[in-house]
């Protein structure tokens, strides 16, 4: 397995794109749409030159703005959303295409096809035609065709989206046991692809790589807007202020400084809240040290048993989850004055 | 879904236009001498000129695909101002007269003609023989493949080329593993075209290959010299024509549902 390193830019997309992806390891991409994420893929696959810089795997060059390998000989497999089986050959033989075009005779080839089709599940499904085949079956059968060539990298490009629940859930866990120690690249909008596939994650926003870790560091204290979306954490901007995070409107929130990232007086900082741990009231309560927020209902979203109340708390969003009971008790509904109320001990204040 | 209707007074044109296409057909099939049929069909100079055109057509069916198909292939993945001459001139021979593109064929490759001085130079006589009859032809013939290739080419638009380079497959692997068999159908019902195209040429083979009985003489020019000295045989060979076309074109509309199903 080979390191990817990439610090190439792309003039005509925008894109200075700065991202080191260590050997074994699947790195997930997150991002806005448009941020850069599949120019990022591409300029790894060779379908996208880079106008400046490199793009590196292992010890080879494999682009620059002088030259680009071909695809085909960069050993780079790229699994997208569209399984795109070939509809002319067989699953078996699809899987086979690989070993066969690196040279392979046929009866080789296909062995380790249905060694790959065995490593997903499919090995039954080896003599069907691609069209006979669920979206999710397509694309385990996408999977094993792409680890059958030996790629250095493999590449995904949303590759649950537009699956059912149940597919998808059946893919992720054959996406990490499968990808689990090659060296991998993953785009995706879904934050269980994260925790279930990913072991680092890189944000990338307006064409630049803003962010990189390990996930479940970086999921625990999202520092960026985005990254806070996925992981469905609350961040609310502000300024330290005696250990408190000051926002606008003068509010304070209390919480527990971050142990890395800490919170300093007078410089800005972030305050994370879990949409769990925010309950509402039409009075405001006593009691225990907590943070009692002015707020003003936006959006209910039913979700299953729960309801996500998009609250606006002086000019910021911050979401809270209630059973439809209180949501009903209370008679919640959108422009409904509240009090938003989170304990101390469950907000985490970061700097910035 | 019931779609809104389209006007009922449609269908007296649509009629009409039906009529317009059969009765000519019909009139000549209930025309054509059935009794002694076969024995039209069978004179020496129908014989030599159905192994004519038989040949001819093969010949140039397979000279459209060798130098066709890689035509459609360029011009598909190209863009820009030489690939749009590329395309004019390769849709030109549909909407040009015959008889001009005979006339053009003689001027460049006539034994007087500049090129044509040439290859006669290096032992290759064309205008006036069989050769003569393939190249006009290919001719006139090619563009319907190139233009059927080249349209689906086109539409193929789900990144198979792109899934198979980063399988490691090599452009000539691709094309022989992925592209070519993708389009297979599209390149037989084009070739189909191409080879009902090429049984239908009458003008350009006249002008530039002549009519010489067993040479240059094909189905069409056979029909044309005895219209008027023997109208039945002409006649008999005008159905088996007609007959040839019909198979070629339900042949090219069974391939165009085959394709429309596998996508």
């Amino acid at each position: 397995m080979s390191a990817i390193v990439v610090a190439a830019s792309v003039a005509g997309r925008g894109a200075v794109l700065d991202l080191s992806v260590p050997a074994g390891s699947v790195t997930a991409v997150v991002g806005p749409n448009g941020a850069g994420k599949t120019s990022l893929l591409h300029l790894v696959a060779g379908l996208l030159a880079p106008t400046d810089g490199e793009v590196r795997v292992g010890d080879e060059i494999l682009s620059n703005p002088r030259r680009v390998v071909p695809t085909h000989l960069r050993r780079v497999a790229l699994l997208t959303q569209r399984s795109a089986l070939f509809p002319h050959l067989s699953v078996l033989d699809n899987v086979a295409f690989a070993p066969q075009a690196a040279g392979a005779r046929r009866e080789a080839a296909r062995e380790r096809a249905m060694t790959e089709l065995r490593g997903v599940g499919c090995e039954a499904l080896a003599g069907r035609a691609a069209h006979q085949l669920s979206g999710g079956q397509a694309q385990r059968v996408a999977i094993a065709r792409a680890l059958a060539g030996d790629p250095l990298v493999v590449l995904l490009d949303e590759p649950t989206a537009g699956l059912d629940v149940a597919s998808a859930a059946e893919l992720r866990t054959v996406l990490a046991e499968r990808l689990r120690g090659r060296t991998s690249l993953l785009v995706t909008h879904e934050a269980l692809d994260l925790w279930t596939i990913a072991d680092r994650v890189a944000v990338v926003e307006g064409g630049r790589v803003v962010e990189t870790g390990v996930t479940d560091e970086l999921l625990a204290r999202p520092t960026s807007p985005f990254l806070a979306h996925l992981s469905g954490i609350t961040l609310l901007t502000g300024v330290g202020r005696d250990g408190e995070l000051e926002i606008a409107g003068g509010l304070r929130i209390q919480g527990l400084s971050d142990a890395v990232q800490p919170l300093h007086d007078a410089r800005p900082g972030l305050a994370g809240i879990p949409p769990e741990a925010v309950s509402l009231h039409l009075e405001p309560p006593g009691g225990s040290p907590r943070n009692v927020l002015p707020a003003v209902v936006k959006v209910l979203e039913p979700r299953g048993p729960v309801v996500r109340v998009r609250l606006d708390v002086a000019g910021q969003q911050v979401a809270a989850d209630v059973t439809s009971r209180s949501v009903a008790r209370l008679g919640l509904a959108p422009g409904t004055a509240v009090w938003a109320v989170v304990k101390a001990v469950q907000v985490r204040l970061y700097g910035r | 879904m019931i779609r809104p209707p389209l006007p009922r007074w449609l269908a007296v044109p649509a009629v009409v236009a039906t009529a317009f296409l059969a009765v000519p057909l019909l009139a000549m099939v209930v025309r054509v001498p059935w009794s002694w049929f076969l024995a039209l069909l069978t004179t020496t100079s129908a014989v030599d000129a159905f192994w004519l055109s038989l040949r001819t057509c093969t010949a140039s069916t397979l000279l459209c695909l060798v130098l066709g198909l890689p035509l459609a292939m360029v011009l598909a993945r190209s863009h820009g101002r030489l690939a749009t001459v590329g395309r004019v001139l390769a849709t030109l021979p549909m909407v040009l007269p015959p008889v001009v593109a005979g006339l053009a064929l003689l001027v460049a490759l006539g034994r007087r003609a500049w090129l044509g001085s040439r290859l006669s130079l290096l032992g290759v006589d064309l205008a006036f023989t069989t050769g003569a009859v393939v190249v006009a032809q290919t001719f006139v013939a090619m563009p319907y493949l190139v233009v059927a290739v080249e349209g689906a080419l086109r539409v193929a638009q789900d990144d198979f080329d792109v899934v198979a380079a980063t399988l490691g497959a090599s452009p000539t692997t691709v094309l022989w593993r992925v592209t070519l068999p993708l389009t297979a159908p599209a390149i037989a019902s084009g070739a189909a075209l191409a080879f009902a195209r090429a049984l239908g040429e009458f003008g350009a083979t006249l002008t530039f290959a002549g009519s010489l009985q067993g040479t240059t003489r094909t189905l069409p020019l056979e029909v044309y010299l005895i219209r008027e000295s023997d109208t039945d045989a002409a006649l008999a060979l005008s159905v088996v024509l007609v007959a040839v076309a019909v198979v070629l074109v339900a042949v090219t509309a069974a391939l165009g549902r085959s394709w429309g199903t596998r996508r």
